[in-house]
């Protein structure tokens, strides 16, 4: 199919991304490059037997499954929140920022959820993209979907209550 | 969108998630390939050792041939966790056959765990459903390896005579009409019926705004069709009803939380699907009407994948932890008499066929 200096341009072109989505869906840097390696890696050997035909979404399928992979094997263990991205300050007036409270809420999903999350809302898949992606039906992430954003939406709402009960009262 | 969903999108695209790239990466991904193949070599050699060690042992010492392969066309091994040895024996007494989905494939059991095999009829293999006499299946097959290269196959139970029945529709999650004419299936643009041979392909449901807007439609005894269907305006799912001539679109759960996955009972009396009251999923059983429903899975669990015994017991999946770790338990259609079925099963979908599968080779 394609030569290897194809796949090495591919590699350095999507690089970035590929880091990039491997950092939300681990939430820990050192992490994220082993998924990437990893990942690459797989596809490689893929591209070498002439498997692959979109290479971006065959790396994508291999990260998401390699990461829950990884996290049933090491359970709990796995890095959710401790390497949270930096910022995570709040402004002068007191307050979090929106999105570091959305980020480490996010940390706080369990893998397939999160995998969602970012598929859906930083890769703009379709729900039927992500069934593919994640070998699961649509009918599930769509119900992964709607539990994820329920948490969310959970955790947000009591991380304002912190916030308030905090800062606001010293406010006051 | 909600204002959550755009916190999530900014928060997503900020660009404290980007990570300084590789100067050089291809030397990194040439170890890990490295690696990988190195890891395959090993585990291949320790499984060989594991499976031919005991083999020879057991011949030399007995003098026995060692288990010839289940026939069954180009039925294998399977990878999944499942050790049908646990399955209890009772197990065996309940009639039809099993299909499930294993991996990246379909895979075929006996009630009782054995028998077990792949289909292995395509690439990947999603959605299995059986013909009313259990000797067809049809599924969601993929011709290529990218993302929506799926169309909808039916084959036979052996893996025989594959057929592919649509083409680039992305058919998907299809039924079979009570006398195993006619097949109805999702796409993206809607609800379809076609022949069971590939002819006469019509457009039941027209698809909602998103894709596959309308989902997992499911034919009854009484030839009435239930679907999922998505309301944006109230961001949830809805089971709704039409007749085979695609008149008489009707809501079955009335405003109800009812989230997918409708079975109709093999009697067409009634009909389970998966709801989601809380942050959990559970089977719930209602009449054919729609009234009555009521959960019968346990509280708490995240329960789903509804499927009918011939005797009209309810088999669902219930999930240990990750999407792919569950186990299928069974119970009456009142939610009485639950039991654990297939331990460790791993499957994500699971469908009961009505009788035992035709053996032979292709």
């Amino acid at each position: 199919m394609a030569s290897d200096e194809e796949f090495e341009e591919f590699v350095t072109a999507s690089l970035p991304r590929l880091l990039r989505f491997a950092h939300m869906l681990t939430g820990n840097s050192a992490a994220a490059e082993d998924l990437v390696q990893t990942a690459l890696g797989r596809s490689w050997r893929a591209w070498q037997l002439g498997g692959i035909d979109d290479p971006l979404a065959f790396v994508r399928k291999v990260m998401v499954n390699s990461h829950s992979s990884w996290y049933r094997r090491y359970g709990g263990r796995e890095t959710a929140v401790a390497n949270p991205p930096e910022k995570v300050t709040h402004d002068e007036a007191g307050r979090i920022d929106d999105r570091d409270a959305v980020c480490r809420a996010l940390l706080t999903l369990p893998p397939r959820q999160r995998a969602v999350i970012v598929l859906r809302y930083y890769e703009e898949l379709t729900e039927q993209e992500i069934a593919a992606v994640m070998a699961i039906s649509p009918g599930t992430v769509k119900s992964q979907a709607a539990r994820a954003l329920k948490h969310l939406a959970a955790t947000l709402s009591a991380s304002d209550q912190a916030i308030h009960a905090t800062y606001g009262a010293a406010d006051d | 969108m909600t204002d959550l969903e755009e916190k999530i999108r900014a928060a997503l695209h900020d660009s404290q998630w980007d990570l300084a790239t590789w100067p050089d990466p291809m030397p990194r991904v040439r170890r890990a390939a490295a690696r990988q193949r190195a890891r395959l070599a090993a585990t291949t050699l320790v499984l060989a050792a594991a499976i031919v060690t005991p083999i020879a042992l057991l011949s030399s010492t007995t003098g026995t041939r060692p288990t010839p392969k289940p026939p069954g066309g180009n039925a294998t091994a399977t990878s999944t966790q499942f050790d049908a040895s646990r399955v209890p024996s009772w197990a065996s007494h309940l009639g039809g056959e099993v299909a499930y989905k294993c991996g990246d494939s379909v895979c075929l059991m006996r009630p009782g765990g054995t028998g077990h095999r792949t289909l292995g009829a395509t690439k990947t293999e999603w959605d299995p459903s059986w013909s009313p006499d259990g000797r067809r299946l049809t599924f969601r097959g993929y011709y290529g390896q990218g993302d929506g290269q799926y169309d909808l196959y039916v084959a036979n139970a052996n893996g025989c005579q594959v057929t592919r029945l649509t083409h680039n529709l992305n058919g998907t999650s299809s039924s079979w009409s009570p006398n195993g004419r006619q097949i109805v299936f999702s796409t993206p643009q809607g609800i379809y019926v076609i022949n069971f041979k590939g002819t006469g392909l019509r457009r039941l449901v027209r698809g909602e705004k998103t894709s596959y807007g309308v989902d997992t439609p499911t034919w009854s005894r009484s030839n009435l069709i239930a679907y999922a269907r998505y309301l944006p305006a109230r961001q949830r799912t809805e089971i709704y009803t039409v007749k085979t001539d695609g008149s008489g679109v009707s809501a079955l759960t009335r405003g109800r939380p009812g989230f997918g996955q409708p079975a109709w009972s093999p009697d067409g009396h009634s009909i389970a699907f998966v709801a989601n009251p809380d942050s959990t999923s559970s089977i719930e059983v209602a009449a054919a009407d729609g009234t009555g429903p009521h959960r019968v899975s346990p509280r708490g669990w995240i329960s789903y994948s509804p499927t009918w015994t011939p005797s009209g017991q309810i088999v669902f999946l219930h999930q240990l932890g990750t999407a792919t770790r569950t186990s299928a338990y069974i119970m009456n259609s009142n939610g009485s008499d639950l039991r654990l079925l297939y331990p460790n099963l791993n499957a994500t979908q699971i469908a009961w066929g009505p009788a035992h599968l035709p053996r032979g080779r292709c």
